[in-house]
């Protein structure tokens, strides 16, 4: 088996994500992981592909293009290890921001989530137009192996979020066994 | 008593409507027994229905009592046939199940329920409950309805990935 990342970001139409689905399971390439939204009007895809070892980038790139030519989609396809860790260890927590938008939030932010040791697992921001200004928001799931780290993350975030002018508050994320 | 085995999503048994139970039997019994001896035995588990252990009939067990977010509490439920009376005040927590080991998401359910059903003794009983119990009960029954909590998801970022405990 052989596995592969396909990216593809083109404006916003019915059926992108039925043509690019089909081109690859013609090609009999499994979806092994995805995540597919609209990004400002333009929909964007990233996929995790599985496919035989005989199948190569330009094979899944020109199937995907030959589907799609009239949608303008940017497609990009590049082999990619099959054998990596997938690390879901660890407590996780919900990190939820917002303020009046400038740059260098998500940046600000996630340089003291990596500098604790939190690990993001999902991250999604919304820029919000309200009035005469622009709300930013980002929330994430991150997770932290040594919760020794908690106090000192809080506190930092504290900070970083003073330094931005946004917002910034860190709670479990619990979930219930049933 | 014995520690039955778990089915996970996949399997079909999990997607059926259960039979309802018209008499309670000896075997019904012992798996009531077997249920409530699984469900004890696996970490965190406060509840299982009878699906989830590859039995399709309208049987489930509930105990939610100690949890953190209880506050109604029966203790050991045991119901056959049950069905939602009524069900009102909608809210969205984190579930996980034993059928879907590798998953948690976000799901919006009545924190008020009344459900109506069957007792070990065959008797008619109504329950009335709120938060964590009402959560269960509805998960529960759920089960019996051949629907697992992503069929409630909260929308396709409401899935979250999660390391295998049980």
């Amino acid at each position: 088996m052989s596995r592969f990342v396909l990216t593809a970001i083109g404006p916003d139409s019915y059926g992108i994500v039925a043509r690019v689905t089909s081109a690859l399971a013609e090609l009999n390439c499994n979806l092994a992981d995805s995540r597919m939204s609209n990004l400002s009007g333009h929909f964007a895809m990233i996929l995790v592909i599985d496919g035989s070892v005989s199948l190569d980038e330009k094979a899944i790139y020109t199937a995907v293009q030959s589907r799609c030519s009239e949608l303008s989609l940017l497609v990009d396809v590049k082999k990619i290890d099959v054998e990596v860790a997938n690390d879901l260890d660890g407590e996780r927590y919900v990190v939820s921001v917002y303020g009046t938008d400038r740059p260098g939030i998500v940046a600000g932010i996630c340089d003291v989530l990596a500098v604790h040791h939190a690990n993001i697992f999902d991250l999604a921001t919304r820029a919000i137009e309200t009035g005469s200004s622009w709300v930013y928001t980002m929330v994430l799931e991150v997770a932290l192996k040594d919760l020794s780290h908690l106090d000192r993350l809080q506190a930092a975030l504290v900070v970083r979020a003073a330094e931005l002018g946004v917002t910034c508050s860190i709670r479990p994320s619990d979930s219930e066994e049933l | 008593m014995a520690m039955l085995k778990v089915v996970e999503i996949g399997d079909r048994v999990l997607s059926l409507a259960a039979k309802k139970v018209d008499e309670i039997t000896p075997r019904h019994l012992k798996l009531v027994e077997d249920l409530i001896e699984t469900m004890y035995g696996t970490p965190g588990s406060v509840g299982i229905a009878a699906p989830q252990v590859g039995v399709s009939e309208s049987l489930f067990v509930l105990d939610v009592s100690g949890h953190k977010k209880t506050n109604i509490c029966h203790g050991l439920i045991a119901m056959f046939n049950p069905e939602v009376v009524s069900a009102s005040h909608p809210e969205v927590i984190r579930e996980g199940c034993m059928s879907v080991p590798d998953l948690t998401g976000d799901v919006r359910r009545a924190s008020h329920v009344v459900v109506a059903g069957i007792d070990i003794s065959g008797n008619e009983i109504i329950i009335e409950s709120d938060a964590f119990e009402a959560r269960g009960l509805l998960h529960e029954i759920d089960h019996l309805f051949g629907k697992l909590f992503i069929d409630r998801i909260d929308g396709p970022h409401a899935l979250f990935k999660r390391k295998r405990y049980l």
